[in-house]
């Protein structure tokens, strides 16, 4: 996956909307369902407690049924009246007691009934066989409020509102159901909605409807419906919004932040190049140095080229600098060292008076870092270290003194010392003294300058012929015509490269140069 | 926005309301009974059975039934009343619709009730019913879901003596059937381990005649208290004990098993470090852990025999699936049934072949937690 810039744009913007409203999605998702949650506990905490006050009363009711079961004696005596009125006294819930034979009232713990008078058989089963009825016409307390109980022979009138008597918020809606589907109690509720009876009847795990969050409990019988507006699982879900809404955007301001940091790194000429190290993006270029004297390639100067992923070159001159810069050139230099090492291997052990140079950083040669790795690379491979030539310039020379140690270090173990870009610094003709160095490379500054009547021209006459005094090796950079070529055969010159022979090349076509060059001498 | 999603999925529930009447007019109904106190004092016993019970029909019937047919529960209400169970089990067994029986749930109702189903070749799986006589009548048609009396008071028996290092054991029941056996059964179990029983009493509902009780108890010192006896009594006998400043460690049988029984004991603090022999822990079997979660959407802790419940049904899910109505037993008997508390199997008596029965703390939130297997 390589993007261009246009692509690595857009695609960061992407990702920069989905960062930025990912988050604060979760976290409305999140807050909604907690809320829910919160509410939903509360909503089944409540049906419990409606359950456990529906059976205070409820007991009371099957207690007093199974008592007065108890009672043998001629009914509707004095005695019956009076352990009827003893019930009633002692149960809260129950309002009325009524005797009933063959399903007529035949005596009442209140009073006058309109005796003989059949009673209504409908009604809904409890499971212990009590019979819940809703007619209330031939009762003796005529009062809508009332349900009766009904076994063979008594009746109990309870208040509906008893069943369902609990402490709540008065936003939560309570109704107890029989199973099928009549309402026997109610609280908070003008009337309850039939559809949701319904809709619970239908799906006893309901828990949600259009506007209102339910909780179903069912025992025996009867289900406890429990409902709340769904605007208050809204004002929950508000509440829980300034928890979780600061947390997602921070999440998400972090998540931004990513993607731009991301995106900077990505875009910057820097940030680029990081990534080109990371994924070896870089190669190495061979150009040919000829020697004067018989005209054949002895060797070759690496090069290092940047190859993008989408194939185009940058050219180092764009990027050396930065890398040196940044630190990046070390890494950048051992990938060097070792893609010739790797490729030029058994070309240098068949010919051991090949050699390649190799352009050591400033910032590697005040350290002994350098040679490290080139004598861990070859260590194996047959490369005998005087086929390396080791190109360094004056332009680093910050701390003399460890430049001085390390190459003479390495000028021990064999590699050749190249003094790059001579005279193109604060030359000082003391480094040449002091430090030990093979080869003296001319600028192409100075070469490009020759057969010209500039100042110059002179120059690198006297730079050939300083080098000849110390016994200096001498390569000529940047020859491009054959008249510098003569110019500098002439006053002995050692060795030469540049367009006029060949300019930088791949690997493979290096080879076939340096195989041609060969088969001509 | 909202009411765009909110009316899409009334559309849909619609669909599925109309599919799933459709599919009730096309198939049968195939009624279970239930019998169990779904009023009156025991009534938390009851509620874990039918919770239990109408989990796994519900969950039954959402995978097609069986073959096709909708599971109902026809419940019935014992209060744990034998008189009343009885009237339920002639009722059942003369209603023909009525194929299986999940209950009763009270010792009393299920010894009372369970010789007019097998009297009747009716099937009849009880969740909760431990005293062992239950099955030993040499009826073909009873079974279990749990334990029996004389395997927990086994291991109880032995974890007191072994583990607790009890020398003197004090046992005080209810008079429930459920706690005669419990404390019966416990005896004979120290008895074989060669401990005697110090004290042998029944207490009565009200604690009125206990101050005698108490009175030896503390002359007497026993190191541990085994109570045989429902939530209810041994909640109340507890609580009375803890606030004569009698601190004896207290042991339970599976019938403290309930929330209820934090309740009747004063709350959580007295019941902190009671010992309790139960059916293995549900949470560790991997087959219910699925059906926990379904029943702690809806706000239910499985606690008790909630999940034995579950396995009746199954059990008798499974026959009806493979036998005729009339062969359910001898099905039962022959093969075994992968249910939510394991797999069950079942020798000719009708117990669990193998009955998993730990000792369980109880700790100071007024919850249990598994202590010690044998």
């Amino acid at each position: 996956m390589h993007f261009n810039r246009k692509s690595v744009i857009c695609f960061s913007i992407f990702l920069f909307i989905v960062c930025m409203t990912i988050p604060i999605l979760i976290a409305l998702y999140l807050s909604w369902i907690q809320a829910k949650d919160i509410e939903y506990e509360q909503l089944f905490t409540t049906a419990k407690s409606v359950v456990q006050r529906s059976r205070i009363c409820l007991n009371e009711i099957y207690q007093t049924f199974d008592e007065l079961e108890t009672y043998v004696d001629t009914p509707c005596t004095r005695q019956h009246l009076q352990a009827i009125q003893d019930r009633l006294f002692n149960n809260r819930c129950i309002i009325e007691i009524e005797y009933i034979d063959n399903n007529k009232i035949k005596c009442s713990s209140a009073g006058k009934a309109k005796y003989d008078a059949k009673l209504s058989n409908d009604g809904f089963k409890m499971p212990n066989g009590t019979t819940i009825s809703f007619d209330t016409t031939n009762f003796v307390k005529q009062n809508s409020n009332l349900i009766r109980f009904k076994n063979q022979k008594y009746a109990i009138s309870v208040d509906k509102n008893s069943l369902t008597d609990i402490m709540t918020e008065p936003y939560i809606k309570i109704a107890i159901v029989t199973e099928d589907g009549k309402v026997i109690s109610t609280l908070n509720h003008y009337s309850p909605n039939p559809d949701l009876i319904n809709a619970v009847l239908s799906q006893p795990n309901l828990k949600e409807t259009d506007d209102s969050l339910v909780a179903v409990y069912r025992t025996p019988g009867l289900y406890y419906v429990i409902s709340e507006p769904l605007s208050y699982a809204f004002k929950q879900w508000h509440t829980n919004l300034l928890l979780f809404l600061p947390f997602g955007i921070i999440m998400s301001l972090i998540a931004c932040g990513t993607v731009l940091w991301g995106l900077r790194r990505r875009l910057s000429f820097l940030g680029e190049l990081k990534i080109a190290v990371a994924r070896h993006e870089f190669i190495v270029y061979y150009q040919p140095i000829i020697e004067f004297k018989s005209g054949v390639c002895i060797g070759a100067e690496a090069l290092v080229r940047w190859k993008k992923p989408d194939g185009t070159m940058v050219r180092p001159d764009l990027f050396i600098p930065l890398a040196e810069s940044s630190g990046l050139i070390q890494d950048i230099t051992d990938q060097m060292i070792d893609s010739v090492v790797a490729n030029m291997k058994n070309i240098l052990c068949t010919d051991r008076n090949l050699h390649i140079s190799i352009n050591v950083s400033v910032v590697d040669f005040n350290s002994e870092r350098i040679f490290k790795k080139l004598e861990t690379t070859i260590k194996g491979t047959g490369i005998e270290p005087q086929q390396l030539w080791l190109e360094i310039t004056e332009r680093g020379f910050i701390d003399f003194e460890a430049t001085r140690n390390s190459l003479q270090d390495a000028h021990k173990v064999g590699y050749v010392i190249v003094m790059d870009d001579f005279g193109t610094g604060y030359s000082s003709l003391s480094y040449l003294k002091e430090l030990p160095i093979d080869v003296l490379k001319i600028d192409k500054y100075f070469i490009g300058s020759l057969n010209t009547d500039s100042v110059t021209s002179n120059v690198t006459e006297h730079i050939i012929n300083l080098a000849k005094e110390l016994n200096l090796k001498i390569i000529a950079e940047g020859v491009e015509t054959p008249e510098q070529a003569d110019y500098l055969k002439k006053r002995q010159v050692d060795f030469a490269q540049g367009w006029l022979y060949s300019k930088a090349l791949p690997l493979n076509e290096f080879i076939d140069f340096y195989k041609k060059s060969r088969l001509g001498k | 926005m909202q009411d765009n999603k909110y009316y899409i999925l009334r559309q849909i529930s619609l669909i599925l309301i109309c599919l799933l009447f459709s599919n009730l007019l096309l198939a049968d109904v195939i009624k279970i009974g239930i019998a169990g106190p779904f009023s009156g004092t025991y009534v938390a016993a009851g509620d874990q059975q039918w919770q239990g019970a109408l989990q796994a029909v519900e969950d039954i019937n959402a995978q097609g039934g069986i073959n096709g047919n909708k599971l109902m529960l026809v419940s019935a209400d014992d209060a744990c009343n034998t008189k009343k169970a009885e009237a339920i089990a002639e009722n059942f067994v003369k209603n023909n619709e009525v194929k299986a029986v999940v209950g009763h749930n009270c010792s009393a109702t299920t010894v009372a009730a369970s010789k007019i189903y097998a009297a009747a070749n009716m099937l009849m799986i009880t969740p909760a019913s431990t005293t062992p006589s239950i099955t030993e009548n040499g009826f073909n048609t009873i079974f279990r879901t749990c334990g029996r009396d004389d395997d927990q008071a086994k291991i109880a028996a032995y974890f007191m003596i072994k583990k607790l290092k009890a020398k003197k054991i004090a046992i005080i029941y209810d008079n429930s059937v459920y706690g005669k056996s419990v404390a019966e059964n416990t005896k004979i179990a120290l008895d074989k381990l060669g401990v005697k029983v110090v004290l042998y009493k029944e207490i009565t509902h009200d604690n009125s005649n206990n101050s005698a009780l108490i009175k030896s108890l503390s002359d007497i010192k026993p190191d541990v208290i085994y109570f045989g006896g429902l939530h209810t009594d041994a909640g109340n006998f507890l609580k009375y004990l803890r606030e004569q400043k009698i601190s004896t460690t207290f042991f339970g049988s599976d019938g403290i098993a309930s929330p209820d029984f934090v309740r009747y004991a004063g709350g959580p603090n007295n019941v902190k470090n009671v010992y309790m022999t139960f059916f293995n822990d549900p949470l560790s079997i991997s087959e219910a852990k699925k059906v926990i979660a379904k029943l702690r959407d809806k706000y239910i802790t499985p606690t008790g025999y909630t999940l034995n419940s579950y396995a009746a049904v199954q059990a008798i899910a499974a026959a009806l699936q493979n036998a005729p109505d009339d062969k359910l037993s001898e099905w039962l008997h022959q093969n075994h049934v992968d249910s939510v508390i394991g797999k069950l199997q079942w020798d000719q008596k009708g117990d669990l072949t193998k009955v998993p029965f730990i000792v369980y703390k109880w700790n100071n939130e007024g919850g249990y937690e598994p202590y010690w297997t044998p």
